[in-house]
Order: structure tokens, then C-alpha cells, then sequence
């Protein structure tokens, strides 16, 4: 499967499950707390986070740390985010789980060498824009299940997305020489639903 | 059924990790997969001969994300005869990022001579100079050519932890061959903001080292248009810069250089 085969399918099957029209009959908790395992994604080698979701699972948010260590390419990263994503449809499969499509965007800070949010003294004022926050945009599908008789969840969910990053996305727009599968990467994770009330 | 699903799982994954270029750990990451290009390229230009008694090369800078209008200029240099190599006096990037390094690398591998090219502030921004050094290799490095030694310097210093670029490695590489003509090839120029306020000392300095040796032409980007500056030792010249859609062609001969500013 070559790369622009490989993005049109998860372009594809990531639109059609957002816009498909299905129907959910899991039962939900009202605003549980969720954790996330995250692969990649602009957010480090791999990242951890801890949110909330609202409006019947529609809405959520996640704080995420994320940690890019020196020994894979070189140089450490750490990254806190804030990641929100809409969750428009969801489909029941059997009782106890369903598949979900979902799209948002993430908000990165990135802690590297030469980063600022405020640049050093030494510096004319305004001589370069803050490098330091990044904007993520991002669509996913995701595949939940209920879980039983566990002591601290109650909902396990795999997720896989594809996003792109505000530079990238638009350099790869204004113009022709970046092609536009460039602009796009894919990354993979896990949420977890904590027990709650019904 | 779990076993079906355990194994399409890892089928998934091991085409994704086989699409390397599709996981992204982190926008100031430093995964690069070319390495010491400049290194290649200084061989294959200390190598070659100069047809006649000329040595030509063009020259640009700061490409930073004009990507059209890089591609044009590559166009146009591929069309000019007779070029011994290609030089970019720094500021490939905006920000320093590895993305940007990959998109400039694949647009300047489409010249057809060899293609030298030094680091800029910009390429100093985030993990940027990690990056730089990957992919070209030291910021420091000189080649030869002929009768003329060609001199490669990072001189920036803001970015650089607002520190003083390495003066002990340009007074030793300038003054080591007496015998060879030498090109200063820098982003900042030692009249540019850096070396002026409160870095005028540093500024100050750096001109003394470069009148004290034979240094015949100092080529420089960074204020993306042309300026000149005639010292009684030397030439300073600020390069044409791709995004005002210009580069040189300098020609050396002997103790004297012709340059031609060619829009595009």
C-alpha cells in the first residue's frame, strides 16, 4: 500500500464514519473522566493525558503530557497540550461497543531549544513570532467497548487519526511544490473511560 | 474473533510503521534522513577543474518557505552555463524545522552542480542548528577551488545564545593557506544588525579579522536585497534573496570578481 493509497483510505473511512448517519445505543455516563495513551502526533514519542467529556460524549477535552526522548532522534522535547474534539456521530455495534468518528484540534507547547514563547532581552521586539505554541487539526475514528466488573473503568476505546500541523498545512496550501500528502501524519492511542455513576 | 482482531491490529500497525514519514513525534524533532551533504559536495568541488582561467558560481539566500519561487530560481541557475557549484548563504528555513530542511533539500537537489549551503538565524530557531548539522554537517567548513579557498562561517549570534561566533577557527582557517585567494561566505554581514549595538564590538572584530588575512569577497544573505560595501581590503556583498525573486553569478579571476545579478 503506498502513502497517497494509504491517506485517501483513512481519509475516506475517517469522513464517512464523522458523516455517516448512524445511531447510538450505548448507554453514556453523564461527563466522564477520561485518560489518554497517545503514539505520536505531534505530541511526543508519546504522550498522557487526563480530560473530561461533556454533552452526552460529544465534547471533549484533554491536558496532555508528551515526552520525545534525546536517544530517538537526538534531542528531548517535552510538549504540553490541550486537545478538544467533537465526536458528531457514533454507531452501536452489538451492546457493548461502537465505532466513533470524531475531528478537533489540539493546541501544542512545545519545550525545546530556541523556543520562546517570549524571546530573550537581546532580541529587537518583534523580530520573531512566538515559536513556541503550534495549532494540530485532526480527524479520527475510534472503537469503543464497555468493560465489566473493573475497579477503576468502564469504557475502553482505541483510537487511530490523521492531522496536520498549522505550518505545514499552510506552506502545503499556498503553494504547489509541497506535495499534499506532506502535510499529514497519522497516530494511534488508547482512551479509558473512569467508572462513574450512571 | 479476538485473535482475527489482535492480528489485523498488528497488520495495521506494521503498515503505518513501514510509512515512517507519516508519524510525527514533535514539530522541533530532528528526524532526518539525509546526512553531510554539504560534505559530498565540498569533494566534488575540490575535485573539479576550472575550464579557463574563471571560476564561475552563482549564489542566493534566504529561501526560508518561498518554495515557488525557489523552484523557479533552480530553473534558472540550471539554466546558466559553465558553474562550478551553487551556494546558499543560510536561512533555508522560517523556523528552524525539520520539515523545512526536508522541503528545502528537495527543491535544491534538482540543481545540476554541486550545492554548498550555510546556516542562518532562522535555521538556529528551535532545534534548528541540531538539524542543520545533521543533514549538511558542520557549521564551520571550508573548501578549495583551484587558487581560491572558500571559507564557510557561522557568524550568528542571537541565536546562538547571544554568544561570539568561533573567531579563533576564521583566523586560523584564513590565515593558513597564503597561497590561496579566499571567499568569506557568511549569513550575517559584519554591517548587519547583529554586529551593530551592543554586539559592535563582535561586529568590529570580525572586519579586523577579515582585513588582516587575504580575503578577496565576503558573501552574505540575511537583509534579502542586494547591498555592496567596498572596504580597501575587500568586497562586502549582501546576496540577492530568492523571495525578492533574484541570485548572482560571480566570476573570479585572478585577484578580481565580476558579479551579475540575475532576476528570475
Amino acid at each position: 500500500m503506498n502513502r497517497t493509497s494509504l491517506l485517501a483510505y483513512l481519509f475516506i473511512a475517517l469522513t464517512q464514519s464523522i458523516y455517516g448517519n448512524y445511531r447510538d445505543t450505548i448507554p453514556k455516563h453523564k461527563n466522564p473522566t477520561i485518560v489518554q495513551l497517545q503514539y505520536a502526533g505531534n505530541m511526543g514519542l508519546v504522550s498522557a493525558g487526563i480530560g473530561k467529556s461533556f454533552f452526552n460524549e460529544r465534547l471533549s477535552a484533554c491536558f496532555i503530557y508528551g515526552y520525545l526522548p534525546k536517544h530517538t532522534n537526538g534531542v528531548t522535547v517535552h510538549t504540553l497540550a490541550l486537545k478538544t474534539y467533537y465526536t458528531p456521530i457514533r454507531k452501536s455495534i452489538g451492546k457493548r461497543s461502537s465505532v466513533e468518528g470524531y475531528c478537533g484540534a489540539s493546541i501544542i507547547r512545545g519545550i525545546a531549544k530556541n523556543t520562546y514563547v517570549k524571546y530573550p532581552s537581546h532580541y529587537p521586539d518583534d523580530y520573531y513570532q512566538p515559536n513556541a505554541y503550534h495549532i494540530a487539526l485532526f480527524t479520527g475514528a475510534k472503537h469503543s467497548k464497555l468493560i465489566k466488573n473493573n475497579k477503576w473503568f468502564d469504557k475502553v476505546a482505541a483510537f487511530i487519526e490523521l492531522g496536520t500541523i498549522d505550518y505545514e498545512l499552510w506552506d502545503g496550501l499556498k503553494t504547489d511544490y509541497i506535495d499534499f500528502e506532506d502535510i499529514w501524519n497519522v497516530s494511534f492511542g488508547i482512551t479509558l473511560n473512569f467508572l462513574s455513576k450512571k | 474473533m479476538t485473535k482475527i482482531k489482535i492480528a489485523l491490529l498488528l497488520f495495521s500497525a506494521a503498515i503505518f510503521a513501514g510509512c515512517s514519514d507519516l508519524i510525527e513525534y514533535s514539530p522541533y524533532d530532528t528526524d532526518i534522513t539525509n546526512s553531510n551533504v554539504n560534505t559530498a559536495n565540498m569533494e566534488v568541488i575540490s575535485q573539479s577543474n576550472v575550464e579557463d582561467d574563471t571560476l564561475r558560481f552563482a549564489v542566493f539566500s534566504d529561501t526560508h518557505s518561498y518554495y515557488g519561487e525557489f523552484s523557479d530560481a533552480v530553473a534558472s541557475i540550471n539554466r546558466q552555463k559553465g558553474l562550478q557549484f551553487v551556494v546558499c548563504c543560510g536561512d533555508l528555513t522560517e523556523s528552524g524545522l525539520a520539515q523545512e530542511f526536508k522541503w528545502y533539500y528537495n527543491i535544491a537537489r534538482n540543481i545540476k552542480y554541486p550545492i554548498i549551503t550555510a546556516i542562518g538565524n532562522h535555521d538556529y530557531l528551535s532545534n534548528g542548528s541540531n538539524i542543520y548539522t545533521k543533514m549538511f554537517g558542520p557549521t564551520n567548513f571550508s573548501f578549495t577551488n583551484g587558487a581560491y579557498k572558500f571559507v564557510v562561517f557561522d557568524d550568528i549570534v542571537w541565536e546562538n545564545n547571544n554568544s561570539s561566533p568561533n573567531f579563533e577557527w576564521l583566523q586560523s582557517e584564513l590565515s593558513a593557506d597564503t597561497t590561496k585567494k579566499c571567499i568569506l561566505i557568511a549569513h550575517i554581514s559584519t554591517w548587519s544588525d547583529e554586529f551593530i549595538g551592543d554586539n559592535a564590538p563582535l561586529g568590529q572584530k570580525y572586519e579586523d579579522i577579515i582585513a588582516q588575512n587575504k580575503v578577496m569577497l565576503c558573501l552574505h544573505g540575511h537583509d534579502h536585497s542586494y547591498k555592496e560595501k567596498v572596504y580597501p581590503t575587500h568586497t562586502s556583498v549582501i546576496t540577492g534573496s530568492v523571495s525578492h525573486r533574484t541570485y548572482n553569478i560571480i566570476s573570479l579571476h585572478e585577484n578580481q570578481f565580476t558579479l551579475r545579478q540575475i532576476p528570475f
